[in-house]
């Protein structure tokens, strides 16, 4: 039989300590939910370091090159621009009119990427259903989820309580 | 603890600075053009890493950030170089008048003279001798004051503790800053733009503020991995470094914005009068100056991206060395397109002048160093900096 346990903390130093007691002890930790990020929590949770920041480089590149290759069709090639009084008619020597357009493209979808990535990767959606287990984490409660089979459960309230646990409530 | 300025230290810093008299001299016996452009180049480049020192301690007070205060002492002891800096400024100036400024020269206000430009001499009002040299005076002046005052209430908070001198280094902060907004941009368009003086650009200021402040941020790094690889600066961790490496990348891309901004307009526009500045350049500087952008821009754009390699000593020290060398190159070319223009080299003199000013900035930053102890006592952040972590 296993066993939900949430454990409220009213303090994120003790939400510190307690994360920090249950990892050494190699209990699973599900989740945390807090109203406001705490220090050093990701730290503690174990938790990999985001790759969002690789995800915006390769959208930011889509970008430059799209940008790129627009520009060099539409200017170039299929209808040659007199670009600043210099007809030079060569993507390379035109770059510089080029630049701008290629730096607001590569932002553009850096940030419309990352942001549509973290709401899939995060699954928050028009239409999905809220899935904090417990309002209080909105306003001033931190909470820690643990899903545990019944012998595991019993040392894990345990150590929830020595590390100052407010409320823990198992299901 | 104290740094320890060993004689094999200052032995070094003795050395580059008998290369640079030597350089200085030789420079004199074949051109005067020439030497007193270099000793601009050299000297302003050294100057602005030192009001990077100001500039970092101010906004560290200013916006009450306590990242940087355990290696608060290496900006403190960058900044004091303004105070040898500045008056050899004044000196350049100086010697240098008609030399590195075409608008000094004689009769050239004068219309009825051969030498007559009627539009410098329109510039007159701004452009003339008295005002140029009160000015260059005045901005001195004030940043002495700064880099005097900083350090010594920052040396008193340590020795007597308490909030209030905390609470005077902010005041003293808040008045550089304003001081300094305006004063930079005055400065460089006395010193470097007004060499070129039938040019003009808007963004000039922001473009040597920028310049500078990622020249200083540069020399922060290597000296703070420097003093931690001695073994001083045990608080200093990754987290800190990171912190230097993100300014060195951050303002190495408000660099690259501003000199792209300056260039792409009047590429654009394509008007003579505004053309010939950056034409003059890329024709006789053409792999110099395309080779620093590259250097000043590309390279810590991919390099220092990573968060990792912002956390690495090694790179960062790496790329640190070669944005210094770069930005010299920006501020070489700045000086020498306008004195010497195509007649330009780079050879003994000119490496040697950079050498001996390297020379005297580092003695002075080191004798700074060595002058207080480098851990930082009685400072509010000071618990804050300890823990830093992201």
């Amino acid at each position: 039989m296993s066993k939900v346990i949430h454990a409220l903390y009213d303090d994120d130093e003790k939400l510190l300590d307690g994360v920090k007691a249950l990892r050494s002890s190699d209990i699973h930790i599900v989740d945390v939910y807090s109203p406001f990020p705490v220090h050093g929590l990701d730290i503690a949770l174990g938790i990999p370091k985001t790759r969002l920041a690789i995800c915006a480089f390769i959208y930011a590149m889509t970008g430059f090159v799209a940008a790129a290759t627009m520009m060099w069709y539409m200017m170039i090639v299929d209808w040659p621009m007199n670009i600043g009084g210099k007809p030079s008619f060569s993507f390379i020597e035109n770059l510089p009119a080029f630049v701008p357009i290629l730096f607001e493209a590569s932002v553009f979808c850096a940030a419309h990427g990352m942001v549509i990535t973290f709401l899939l990767r995060s699954w928050i959606l028009p239409g999905v259903s809220n899935k904090n287990p417990d309002p209080r984490t909105t306003d001033d409660l931190h909470l820690v989820e643990l899903d545990l089979d019944d012998k595991e459960a019993s040392e894990a309230v345990k150590i929830l309580k020595s590390s100052g646990a407010k409320e823990i409530n198992e299901k | 603890m104290n740094y320890d300025f060993t004689n094999r230290a200052k032995m070094i810093t003795y050395v580059l600075m008998g290369i640079g008299l030597v350089a200085v001299i030789m420079g004199f016996v074949s051109g005067s053009h020439a030497s007193w452009g270099n000793l601009l180049a050299s000297n302003f480049f050294f100057l602005g890493i030192g009001l990077f020192g100001l500039i970092f301690l101010s906004k560290q007070y200013l916006a009450q950030a306590g990242y940087g205060v355990v290696y608060k002492r290496v900006p403190e002891a960058i900044s004091q170089y303004v105070l040898v800096g500045g008056p050899i400024m004044l000196l350049i100036l100086i010697g240098g008048n008609h030399h590195i400024y075409h608008w000094m020269a004689d009769g050239i206000m004068d219309p009825t003279s051969d030498n007559y430009d009627k539009i410098i001499a329109a510039k007159e009002a701004f452009l003339n001798k008295p005002f140029f040299y009160a000015r260059a005076v005045i901005y001195i002046g004030g940043w002495m004051w700064a880099a005097y005052a900083l350090r010594k209430l920052s040396l008193q908070q340590d020795l007597n503790g308490g909030i209030i001198f905390h609470k005077k280094s902010i005041t003293a902060a808040a008045a550089f800053v304003v001081f300094f907004a305006v004063t930079v941009c005055t400065s460089s368009w006395d010193w470097l733009l007004s060499i070129d003086a039938h040019w003009f650009s808007t963004l000039f200021g922001w473009y040597i503020l920028a310049g500078l402040w990622v020249s200083g941020a540069a020399v922060l790094v290597i000296l703070v991995v420097y003093l931690k690889s001695r073994g001083y600066l045990k608080d200093v961790n990754d987290n800190h470094l990171g912190d230097i490496g993100k300014w060195m990348f951050a303002i190495s891309l408000i660099w690259a914005y501003l000199w792209f901004s300056q260039f792409m307009l009047i590429w654009y526009a394509n008007i003579p009068e505004e053309v010939t500045y950056f034409k003059m350049r890329i024709d006789n500087y053409q792999y110099l100056y395309f080779g620093m952008v590259l250097v000043n821009f590309c390279l810590p754009f991919f390099i220092l991206a990573s968060r990792d390699a912002k956390r690495n000593s090694m790179f960062i020290v790496t790329v640190a060395v070669l944005i210094l060398l770069g930005h010299f190159a920006d501020t070489f070319i700045m000086v020498m397109g306008g004195t010497v223009g195509a007649d330009w080299t780079i050879g003994f003199v000119e490496i040697g002048t950079f050498l001996g000013f390297l020379g005297l900035f580092l003695f002075v930053v080191q004798r700074s160093l060595a002058k207080a102890s480098l851990n930082i006592e009685n400072h509010p952040f000071l618990e804050e900096s300890i823990h830093l972590h992201h």
